[in-house]
């Protein structure tokens, strides 16, 4: 049995931010799957919203936040959001993080989608990489205790408080306990639900589900975000940097065809409207292979390339064959954000006392029903620190919880259950079923019909998932035991996704109903709530928006 | 479509006295990376095989292992490029214990890193902490941008010909990490090139001929060992 005060699990952005802060004045661990520097994170692109120039306000982020959200996202929280943004921005620079610069030497930024103002600061598109980096090098020097390549496996809640967990560890196979009055999840979004998606191999949505499983409520999980811009074959993502910077999207006319849907914004839309006219365009006919379209940066020259964007220019020779300066780069959209998540409030709190959520693991909400570009990264900064610090001050007010001294033996005679298990049925199989269903059931367009039935191709599988056996019978580094578990996750958070998609008869933001394809305030400016019910089945509810400045108005761009 | 030998080092530690190779046949497209090679034989003919991945686009540092003979990340390696007489040969990294089949324990890399000290001191008396920091234009960031880019994948510790003479020496990973440091305008820690000395700097005796080849580009003579012996030179005038 290990013993801390609180328990970070992941290390991206929001996990290594919320250590940092609670091991200020408590004793954290941190566990994560990976080693941190493989954390997601490390993935972003663009950059990271926050006003610094005197002629940008926190007004005017908070208005394109709000609009971007379509007026789902939570205005006092928003408030924080964009109030405490720039002192995130300095203190990266004084952690080590090498920002890119203007002129003068200065912090630059550039403008994103859905931005009324260039707030976007950056380091070239290698931004989450190199936060990412220097938030580890602070992890170092803090004296937070990490556990690396641990998987959390099971939370154990009793009477609304949380007391502790069971994690597997890869490197010698056994499950352990560990017992700490907090925990902060922070284990990023559900990609990997999705056949296409930007999102690693590990992103499984693993904090949201154990959370769910434990009785935390979760909200706005049909709201999925779709990047516009991934490269077609693998989906890996092509930064929206690259229309920040002035690329262009084209048809296979050769026209600029974002003129005919968002004139004024044009390629800068926010992330849903771009990702719906790729979609329309592919079904116009006027994509190529019925795929794709162009993204077209060869009027930047190759100065201007490696400077902003080596990253992509590598990328896309690397897995698409094109050379960017000469050839267009072939893109569609692609899952690659969760609006939704664990329901938190602006310090971190779910609805059991002592579990804690930051980042995309949580929905405080921010992003309402789309994210913006450059808004995520700082999200997990402002709120991973206000939850490490909540988390820290909650053990100093509150204490131990009792724990039952035989959860990690619980946890170990399940696991020898699983691995001994000779099932019908393969996990990369049902998990790769599960991923087309997801995309063609519940992605950019959706429609009453097709989101049932993929409600009840969900379903199907999950009951084939007890059908599962593993050939791997040895529990050292098994990870196809990972895979296994990673699945179940998966699949519990699909059915909560497609379950919100199909009752919510409306569009807003990044769900888009066909056979409802206008915004409905009267009947839906309003969160979805779902908690897991004593009987084991989905329990829907739903909650008022908060807003304060901004009452809701038409969303165009 | 080609069809490749994959030929795969096995080792589990309860079952096996040392490592094995064992071949594997795939199918795979035009394009295929390496990874998605031992995705699709874990996926179809061998689920008890272990490796790492996560991002599978070269940036998570994840994947690495020795690829014929070479350590490399293989999430943008094509299969194709890599393959001689049908077969690609994959072994976990050198230089580390291995814990099952290309599954290395790590723990003397992540220790050199936290060995270079990886974290910038500012000059409090430069940079007011409400200003953040104002470079001055023409401060070299471009060559920060160069070693700025290691995903600390352990391929250079990895194929490095001095740790196994002495076990001792962190690795190269040490002088990346202080080179980082050295070449950033806004830091204030004095003491890194003569702390890379004192780790053993100078037990590299053909900085020129280092064979290891980084994923991401990284020259270790020029940006990294060349760099840290500059200023270490520097600091003794």
């Amino acid at each position: 049995m290990f013993h801390h005060d609180v328990i970070v699990v992941g290390a991206g952005l929001a996990g290594m931010r919320a250590a940092i802060e609670a091991a200020k004045s408590a004793s954290v661990g941190m566990i994560t799957k990976v080693y941190p520097t493989r954390s997601h994170s490390g993935g972003a692109q663009g950059g990271i919203n926050a006003v610094l120039n005197p002629r940008d306000s926190f007004e005017s982020h908070m208005y394109d936040t709000v609009k971007g959200s379509d007026w789902l996202g939570d205005q006092n929280a928003i408030e924080i959001f964009v109030e405490q943004a720039p002192r995130e921005v300095y203190e990266l620079d004084r952690m080590g993080v090498n920002f890119s610069r203007d002129g003068q030497g200065r912090i630059g930024q550039r403008k994103l989608g859905g931005a009324g103002f260039p707030r976007c600061c950056y380091a070239a598109d290698l931004t989450g990489h190199r936060i990412l980096h220097v938030l580890y090098d602070q992890l170092i020097k803090s004296n937070v205790v990490v556990y690396p390549e641990w998987f959390v496996s099971n939370l154990f809640v009793q009477d609304g408080r949380y007391a502790g967990l069971a994690a597997y560890n890869l490197r010698d196979g056994t499950v352990s306990a560990f017992r700490a009055p907090a925990v902060i999840l922070a284990t990023g979004g559900y990609g990997r639900t999705f056949a296409r998606t930007t999102n690693s191999h590990i992103v499984t949505g693993d904090g949201m589900a154990l959370a769910f499983r434990a009785g935390a409520a979760l909200c706005d999980m049909e709201f999925v975000q779709f990047h516009p811009t991934t490269l077609f074959g693998t989906n890996i993502l092509v930064s929206e940097a690259v229309r920040g910077e002035g690329g262009y999207l084209r048809n296979n006319k050769g026209t600029r065809f974002m003129t005919d849907y968002a004139p004024d914004k044009m390629e800068l839309a926010p992330r849903d409207i771009v990702s719906r006219c790729i979609q329309m365009e592919i079904r116009a006919g006027n994509s190529f292979e019925d795929e794709y379209v162009h993204l077209d940066v060869t009027h930047f020259g190759m100065k201007k390339i490696l400077e902003r964007i080596p990253q992509v220019h590598d990328l896309a020779k690397k897995f698409a064959g094109v050379e960017i300066s000469k050839k267009p780069m072939p893109v569609q959209p692609a899952q690659h954000y969760s609006m939704g998540g664990i329901r938190i409030d602006v310090n971190g709190r779910s609805n059991i006392a002592g579990l804690f959520a930051a980042g995309e693991c949580g929905c405080v909400s921010i992003h309402g029903a789309n994210r913006l570009g450059g808004n995520s990264l700082m999200e997990t900064l402002v709120f991973g620190r206000r939850a490490g610090a909540a988390a820290a001050k909650f053990v100093r007010d509150t204490g131990v919880a009792p724990f039952p001294g035989d959860f990690a033996r619980e946890e170990t005679v399940r696991f020898g259950k699983i691995i001994a298990r000779k099932g019908s049925e393969k996990a990369p199989a049902l998990r790769r079923e599960l991923q087309n269903t997801m995309t063609r059931h519940a992605g950019v367009f959706r429609n009453g019909a097709d989101v049932k039935t993929g409600l009840k191709k969900v379903r199907q599988l999950k009951s084939r998932f007890r059908r599962v056996g593993l050939m791997d019978k040895n529990l050292v580094y098994n990870t196809e035991l990972i895979d296994y578990l990673e699945l179940g996750n998966l699949l519990d958070l699909a059915e909560i996704i497609v379950m919100g998609a199909s009752n919510r008869t409306e569009s807003r933001g990044a769900h888009f109903r066909e056979d409802f394809p206008q915004r409905n305030d009267s009947d839906w400016l309003k969160h979805t709530i779902v908690k897991k019910s004593e009987n084991g089945k989905l329990k829907i509810s739903y909650k008022p928006v908060g807003i304060s400045r901004f009452p809701p108005e038409e969303r165009g761009y | 479509m080609a069809v490749y030998t994959f030929r795969v080092s096995r080792f589990h530690p309860s079952q096996d006295k040392k490592a094995h190779f064992k071949n594997y046949k795939v199918k795979l497209l035009e394009g295929a990376t390496v990874l998605d090679g031992l995705i699709a034989i874990k996926e179809n003919l061998d689920p008890t095989i272990a490796f790492r991945r996560s991002c599978r686009s070269a940036i998570c540092g994840n994947c690495a292992v020795r690829v014929n003979g070479k350590a490399s990340l293989i999430c943008d390696l094509q299969a194709s490029k890599v393959v001689s007489n049908g077969i690609i040969v994959l072994e976990p990294l050198s230089n580390f214990k291995v814990i099952r089949d290309l599954v290395v324990d790590l723990a003397p890399f992540w220790d050199a890193v936290e060995k270079a000290l990886p974290w910038l001191i500012p000059d409090p008396k430069k940079n007011p902490p409400e200003k953040g920091h104002k470079i001055v234009p023409g401060d070299d960031f471009i060559g920060l941008g160069k070693v700025d880019v290691c995903v600390l994948c352990a391929a250079c510790h990895s194929d490095c010909p001095v740790i196994g003479n002495h076990r001792d020496w962190p690795g190269p990973i040490y002088n990346v990490k202080t080179a980082r440091f050295i070449l950033d305008a806004r830091d204030h820690d004095m003491g890194r090139p003569a702390r890379a000395v004192d780790a053993g700097l100078d037990l590299c005796t053909s900085p020129r001929t280092c064979p290891v080849d980084c994923p991401k580009g990284i020259d270790l003579y020029k940006d990294a060992f060349q760099m840290v012996k500059k200023a270490a030179g520097r600091r003794r005038k």
